[in-house]
């Protein structure tokens, strides 16, 4: 053992004999052998790469929002037409724990008034963001992202991670959102948000994550629930890689699809009855928090969960989360 | 990087890197690869430094990104996981039995399902208590103790360490062959 390693220790108390023969048996097999030195300049290489693929996206976010404002002022000056939106097949229910939700999107089976959010501002907004207010408010808008005529015109929040689409088939990454979204706030962590899980009877493969923001001040959930479900690694997003982040104010609510089994993958070997959520950081895999254990209902019993499950961006519409979830 | 940071990056890598590698070679078996997931886990931090200096637990941190490392190494790499290169030995006499009996622990853990191995791993080797492996690997205490349990029972009912591994009570009874009879009870198999 090298004298400088460090050691954390004092964790398992080997508590049979069959654990202290496996905690001998590991060092003896992890210490026969020499470490060599680190290389230094190599590391020093590698993370300097990665700083510039960072510095590399953010100036990509920087030339999404130069065209988002080049398509709102097309928007302001009459270019904007109405946005299509598609009734969503199916709807999970939210779960019924719901409290006082004030400016969450209700759970309803028609399609959205408005085209999916991905961030909210974390105050109401008084000019209508969101092409919510109605087209008579006239009120000077200082974000400068909704349109005044009739709600439809559209931007993309600034500054997020890959920028928007515009595709109503992901979450998180269309629709009408202020410039203020998301930036700023804090990421939400397991101190401030409660998470709960609900299916439908529809599909034993879909289940809808709620993410309840329990705090005093409004929290950012980004990317995608990175959702461990028995021994299967954290779920990647679909298709996508993650991009988006949902902004919740107090008493607001998110939502995030979890995909549990593709056709072809083979049977479960023990059915999940609990399962962890980690939440990420603005920066994508890294944990905001600790993981938050979230229970099977009882009446669900437990969950079969596929070789890859999946899980959708965080959004704070839930149709549009249904309709990315069950498109797949 | 400032270079104080640089200085302190410097010296958690250099106090770290020999662990780092020895658990990366326990999850990965092969020790080209232990040290390429080590360092991708160092240059990780060093990307973030600055804040994982700051955080309580920089090495709880390191360790998770080494096991996501690994997990996208394990991703990467399924279809053609193969025992590459053996590890520096130690000058010295070395009985062939120790050596087969080191292979053969190295075999039985790869058989293992990866987040069953980094649960055993870090439970056994790197000794962290249940609730730092669950902040670690991303799950719950609870998915913790039953990986690492069922990774030993695997470990101890491998042919291949049959012969050193302990056995259950006096009834001389296979290691996993109680736990394995409950759960099929649980699920209603019979």
């Amino acid at each position: 053992m090298d004298a400088s390693e460090h050691r954390s220790g004092g964790g398992t108390g080997t508590g049979t004999a069959a654990e202290a023969w496996l905690q001998a048996q590991l060092n003896a097999h992890a210490d026969e052998f020499v470490v060599m030195p680190p290389d230094f300049a190599r590391i020093d290489a590698r993370h300097h790469g990665i700083r510039r693929r960072r510095a590399a996206l953010v100036a990509c976010a920087a030339s999404v929002l130069t065209v988002s404002t080049m398509m709102a002022a097309v928007a302001l000056t009459g270019g904007g037409g109405e946005a299509e939106v598609t009734t969503p097949p199916t709807l999970l229910v939210p779960t019924p724990s719901a409290e006082t939700a004030p400016a969450t999107p209700a759970p309803s089976t028609s399609a959205p008034a408005t085209i999916p959010s991905t961030t909210e501002p974390p105050r109401p907004a008084p000019t209508g963001t969101g092409g919510t207010a109605p087209p008579s408010s006239g009120a000077p808008n200082p974000t400068g992202t909704a349109a005044p005529t009739g709600g439809t015109a559209t931007t993309r929040a600034p500054a997020r991670p890959g920028g928007g689409s515009g595709d109503p088939s992901t979450p998180g990454t269309s629709g009408t959102s202020t410039t203020s979204g998301g930036n700023g706030t804090a990421a939400c962590t397991d101190k401030n948000v409660r998470i709960s899980m609900s299916t439908t009877e529809d599909s034993s493969n879909h289940v809808l994550l709620t993410a309840t923001n329990i705090g005093a001040t409004s929290c950012t959930l980004y990317y995608h629930p990175q959702v461990v479900l028995g021994d299967r690694h954290p779920t990647p997003p679909m298709e996508s890689p993650a991009k988006a982040l949902a902004t919740i104010a107090p008493g607001q609510k998110a939502y995030a699809g979890v995909r549990l089994w593709n056709d072809g993958d083979t049977p479960p070997e023990h059915p999940v009855k609990s399962f962890a959520v980690n939440l990420q950081g603005r920066v994508a895999n890294t944990p905001a928090g600790h993981p938050i254990d979230v229970q099977v209902p009882r009446e669900i019993i437990a969950l079969d969960v596929g070789t890859n499950p999946l899980s959708t961006l965080w959004n704070t519409d839930v149709d549009a989360v249904n309709r990315y979830l069950y498109a797949r | 990087m400032r270079p104080d940071d640089a200085a302190a990056f410097q010296e958690f890598v250099r106090s770290r890197w020999p662990r780092l590698v020895r658990t990366a070679y326990l999850m990965t078996g092969d020790y080209a690869e232990a040290e390429d997931v080590a360092q991708t886990a160092l240059a990780r931090a060093g990307a973030s430094w600055r804040r994982i200096q700051a955080s309580e637990r920089p090495d709880a941190y390191v360790r998770r990104i080494l096991v996501n490392c690994n997990n996208n190494r394990f991703r990467r790499k399924r279809p053609t996981l193969v025992f590459g290169d053996k590890p520096v030995d130690v000058p010295g006499p070395d009985p062939t039995h120790r050596v087969d009996q080191r292979e053969a622990l190295r075999d039985a853990l790869l058989r293992l399902p990866p987040r069953q191995r980094a649960a055993v791993v870090l439970r056994y080797w790197e000794d962290l208590p249940e609730a730092e492996v669950a902040l670690v690997m991303g799950c719950s205490v609870g998915t913790v103790k039953s990986q690492a349990a069922r990774g030993l029972d695997k470990l101890r009912a491998d042919p291949a360490l049959s012969d050193v591994a302990p056995m259950d009570g006096a009834a001389g009874l296979p290691p996993s062959a109680g736990r394995q009879a409950q759960r099929e009870k649980q699920h209603g198999r019979v």
